[in-house]
């Protein structure tokens, strides 16, 4: 409560809050009252008319005071109607303002009046930046960002509260931000598949801040591609500890990992492949935990067709053609047994000795580039 | 695409280590389905997720290979991303097996409409990309930085939907590799507390490239070598900037063990340091810690530079393997600028030349938000002592609050600028040149109260480097004290009027925090402190080095009080029971302070007790503030354009720490 001495004070409140809402308080009360008047608008540089009201009562002297670098207009003692040619300064930074006339009346009590005026400049900047231009914030922490526009003139002003300019967050659950440009973080983005789903403060929709909010806890590697038995290795870490004590744990149930996270793929995996979640929890506090996966790919199958005859005389060829499946590495090694019987190239072009004395048979094998455990093979007669 | 390329393994790299080596990756090698691994519209109770691509050189994820059959590309083979498939992602990440420089690729359009792509390096790089549904072939996409590890390009529009196609592809991937030594800024991946880890896996993958470091005498990069085998030596030396050997830590920086240690016993910084290579999955590489100098100035011939360098010699022990050297950046710490009590980052926009001078990195913290009604969103200010009647005070900022409420914002504010600092500029930097006007500089030595403040980011220190005062309240203002009074009640509430707000305290988001007005109280001599700012001398803990600047106004300053139709008798006339108003004249206003002051602070208070001394500044003539200007005082203030404040405040900037102009105060 206002610690005020005299009963103009407690009644000096009453009229402060009705001329902020622009009602005349003359009906009201027996002190006299303003009413302000303005357009409510204007361009930074600009002279704002404004125009001072009395009511119930005369007044000796009436000053206009604005926020910020508006500051005090001179005094006018002639009127009423008081007139104002308030110089709006040109470096002001674009957003709204509070307007206050201030009434000494002929009985020394102080009157006031308040409006809100905007101020933005007609034109758009050209260009804007934002600082920081990017964010790392813990979770919890707020900060705000600052806009400035620079505009065709040359201008450069700070915009950050100018009601052209807007504030969203791609991801509002991972960090917000609200219409005067304070970003707080909210959680840890969360990582799927490998890649975290982080959040961007957009600035009038265009301008992106990306906002980084450390991990409580991380864990490598990320999506590793495993076949039927393949072991991997994972750790869970702390940015800025060397390691954490982890309990480790996986779903759906498929293959095992132990305490060290150490993953082992299962025997068979079923076609089309499976995705295994990886989860480390730490085990100090067990609220704070990472994902992250292993794709488990069935076994590479390699089969080989020819693509003619496979009973050649000497010189003649035949194009064998492989076709591998559950791998992007569809390439083969190709080889023939006996090695010196023959010759096969790397498309699969075979071709028969030049001198063939007896009918033998020559085995050609594709192997797998991506697995060499997986081959086919087939027979190829060679006749004299 | 078509053309067939040489590609050579990454892996050569550790064998190579002080030679250039060529990669390139193109997909050919690659026998791609000619449409989706697995459909969207291929209905699936098993989650699935293509697997990351392995490649010579790096390994690429959130897409597939790509056999193309669009109308629109000639490529062949291509790695791409398509909303329509599934198990891929609107990112594309390329990570590198080590840093790459001259990084180039073919990037296109998937789709038959034009399409936007973000493309980020991790070491700041960052560009949007347009891809055109007419430019066959897509087009080349450079990145300029150099150890660049990772990539992610992600598609910014049209929206990634899988009922709609939509997606890009890569090709031709080509860079170079190989630096005879690495610089990774351990912050904050490889820090162990307020240390460096010392695993050597961890320091061989964790680490952020970086090209320099501020001279802040605390961050530190890590010197990764590469070498040929496992316990090969390495002689790690620091240079000068004319390639000699440097004799001076405070000058060029020092090396130093992992462990901080030296080689021998005893630890410190010295010139040079001997290290053996490890055993790490990126090969065996020797490792060592290099500290800047704790002066971005060596003398004149620095002040006018943004940048120095130093140079890194590796001399390796293996055959064949000649000293070589790279150059590694010095840069000047960020500058933080940090307005007054009612202030806002705008104040310093007349604190020029300063603020336009390119040679230093500049920020300005805010702590100005409303915390009335604002776009709808309800008041957040609900109550305070002295109370203001409810509509007037929907106009308070935090501006008007203390040092309990603004200094976890101005910490989080500073961070922040470090970091974008060290993003922005590819450095290592641990702390800023904290400028401050008023009471921004009793905020700034309240940080070191906050359990947050020694961050392991900082190793421990605070983020604070180098502290110049302006017209700061250390001992406070009988000025506050005065205002708080009840006497005064109709000269604080016009005050108000103009947004300027004198809390004892406040109730803000349902907390009760002190006021700025409260927290300033003091009768400038040391006497009458407000809790706040007793606990900062008590404490004594805030050591940054400081430099004090104080104003003192003089007749021709406080004369335009006097002016008939002035604002100041306005207020005179409007307040007459208030002492505070009556002493508002030429003659009355020294009254208040008993001392010299700027018309807000006094003297005393603002040199922190010291009147005279190597690490304080006193120029005469000038008032606190617009602020003041507004109510009749006469220019200039202390951040006008034209005083000589902004030019001491230059010269402090380019001013050793160990040169006496900075001391830790009392």
């Amino acid at each position: 409560m206002t610690i005020r001495t005299s009963y103009h004070g407690r009644l000096m409140r009453v009229v402060r809050m009705m001329a902020f809402l622009s009602f005349p308080a003359a009906l009201l009360t027996a002190a006299p009252a303003l009413t302000i008047q303005s357009s409510g608008s204007a361009a930074p540089g600009q002279i704002l008319p404004v125009t001072v009201t009395p009511s119930g009562g005369s007044f000796t002297q009436v000053v206009l005071v604005g926020e910020g670098p508006i500051g005090y207009s001179g005094i006018i003692t002639t009127g009423p109607p008081y007139y104002f040619s308030l110089p709006i300064p040109a470096t002001i930074s674009p957003g709204a303002y509070s307007l206050t006339a201030l009434g000494l009346s002929s009985t020394g009590s102080l009157s006031t009046a308040a409006m809100t005026i905007s101020v933005e400049r007609p034109d758009a900047p050209i260009q804007i930046d934002v600082t920081p231009t990017t964010l790392n914030l813990p979770v919890g922490e707020r900060v705000p960002l600052r806009v400035i526009g620079i505009y065709l003139d040359g201008t450069q002003l700070d915009i950050t509260h100018s009601a052209n300019t807007t504030f969203s967050s791609t991801l509002p659950g991972i960090a917000k931000v609200d219409g005067q440009g304070y970003v707080t973080a909210l959680e840890t983005p969360p990582v799927v598949y490998g890649v975290v789903q982080q959040a961007h403060i957009l600035v009038n929709n265009s301008l992106s801040i990306p906002v980084f909010t450390p991990a409580a806890l991380a864990v490598t590697p990320q999506w590793p591609l495993l076949y039927a038995s393949q072991r991997t290795q994972f750790s869970a870490f702390q940015p800025g500890m060397a390691a954490v004590p982890v309990k480790w744990s996986i779903n759906p149930q498929l293959g095992t990992i132990d305490n060290a996270g150490l993953y082992t793929a299962p025997n068979r995996i079923t076609p089309g492949g499976q995705g295994v979640t990886i989860t480390a929890t730490m085990r100090d506090n067990p609220a704070i935990s990472v994902s992250t996966g292993v794709s488990l790919c069935p076994p590479v199958t390699v089969t080989i067709v020819a693509e003619g005859p496979l009973m050649l005389m000497s010189g003649q060829t035949v194009r064998l053609a492989q076709t591998v499946v559950n791998t992007l590495d569809e390439r083969v090694n190709w080889s023939i047994s006996p090695k010196n019987l023959g010759a096969i190239d790397n498309t699969g072009l075979y071709t028969a000795p030049a001198s063939i004395t007896t009918q033998q048979t020559v085995v050609v094998t594709a192997t797998s580039v991506a697995d060499s455990s997986k081959t086919a093979s087939l027979t190829v007669t060679l006749v004299p | 695409m078509s053309v067939t390329k040489v590609l050579l393994l990454f892996s050569t790299l550790s064998a190579l280590a002080f030679s250039q080596t060529y990669v390139s990756v193109d997909f050919e090698q690659l026998a791609a389905p000619s449409g989706c691994i697995r459909s969207n519209a291929v209905a699936s109770t098993t989650s699935f997720a293509v697997p990351a691509l392995k490649v010579p050189g790096a390994t690429i994820s959130g897409g597939q290979a790509l056999s193309y059959a669009d109308p629109y590309q000639t490529s062949n083979n291509v790695y791409a991303t398509i909303s329509t498939c599934a198990g891929v992602q609107p990112t594309i990440t390329i990570t590198f097996d080590g840093p790459v420089s001259n990084l180039n690729m073919v990037i296109g359009d998937n789709w038959a409409y034009s399409e936007t792509v973000q493309a980020v390096d991790d070491v700041g790089g960052s560009q949007n990309v347009s891809l055109l549904s007419s430019q066959v072939g897509g087009q080349t996409l450079f990145f300029a930085n150099n150890n660049i590890r990772k990539v992610t390009l992600t598609l910014m529009s049209p929206g990634w939907i899988q009922s709609s196609p939509a997606g890009f592809y890569i090709d031709n991937i080509s860079c170079d590799v190989s630096e005879p030594v690495y610089f990774f800024d351990p912050v904050p991946n490889l820090m162990s507390g307020t240390g460096v880890v010392a695993d050597p896996e961890s320091l061989a993958t964790r680490g952020t490239l970086v090209k320099g470091v501020a001279a802040d005498g605390l961050a530190r990069v890590l010197l990764a070598v590469p070498t040929s085998h496992v316990g090969d030596t390495v002689t790690i030396t620091v240079l000068n900037d004319r390639g000699w050997q440097s004799s001076s830590p405070q000058e060029d920086g020092g090396v130093t063990l992992i462990d901080g240690s030296m080689n021998g016993s005893g630890n410190g910084r010295s010139q040079s340091v001997r290290v053996a290579a490890q055993d790490t999955s990126s090969g065996p590489m020797a490792f060592a810690l290099y500290y800047p100098p704790p002066d971005f100035s060596r003398g004149p011939q620095d002040d006018p530079l943004a940048s120095r360098t130093v140079g890194i010699q590796v001399n390796s022990s293996a055959p064949n393997t000649p000293a070589v050297s790279r150059p590694l950046s010095i840069l000047r710490p960020p500058v933080v600028l940090v307005h007054d009590l009612w202030g806002d980052p705008a104040d310093w926009n007349t604190f020029t030349p300063l603020i336009n001078d390119s040679r230093f990195f500049i920020r300005r913290a805010s702590y100005n938000g409303v915390l009335g009604s604002y776009n709808g969103a309800p008041s957040r200010i609900t109550a305070s002592l002295p109370a203001f009647q409810s509509a007037s005070i929907a106009l308070a900022k935090e501006n008007s609050l203390g040092l309990a409420y603004n200094a976890p914002l101005l910490l989080t504010e500073i961070a922040q600028f470090v970091n974008e600092f060290r993003a922005t500029n590819n450095v290592a930097a641990a702390q800023a040149d904290v400028v401050v006007h008023g009471m921004g500089g009793t905020l700034t030595r309240a940080l070191v109260q906050l359990a947050n403040y020694e961050t392991p980011e900082s190793f421990g220190q605070g983020n604070v480097n180098k502290l110049i005062t302006i017209g700061t309240p250390h001992l406070g203002t009988p000025l506050a004290t005065a205002l708080l009074r009840n006497e005064n009640t109709c000269f604080r509430e016009v005050l108000a009027d103009a947004g300027n707000f004198s809390f004892s305290t406040a109730t803000v988001d349902g907390n009760t925090v002190s006021g700025g007005m409260g927290d300033i109280q003091g009768d400038g001599f040391g006497g009458g402190l407000s809790p706040a700012l007793a606990r900062i001398q008590q404490r004594g803990d805030d050591n940054a080095s400081t430099a004090l600047i104080a104003g003192i106004a003089n007749n021709s300053n406080t004369s335009g009080l006097d002016k008939s139709l002035g604002v100041a008798q306005f207020i005179r006339r409007s307040c007459p029971g208030s002492p505070l108003a009556s002493s508002l004249t030429s003659s009355g206003w020294s009254g208040v302070f008993w001392e010299l002051s700027d018309a807000m602070v006094p003297q005393f208070s603002q040199l922190a007790g010291q009147l005279w001394g190597p690490s304080v500044t006193t120029f005469s003539g000038l008032v606190h503030s617009g602020g003041l200007e507004q109510l009749g005082f006469n220019p200039p203030g202390e951040l006008d354009a034209g005083t000589p404040v902004t030019a001491a405040v230059i010269n402090l900037l380019n001013t050793q720490v160990r040169s006496g102009a900075f001391q830790p105060l009392p």
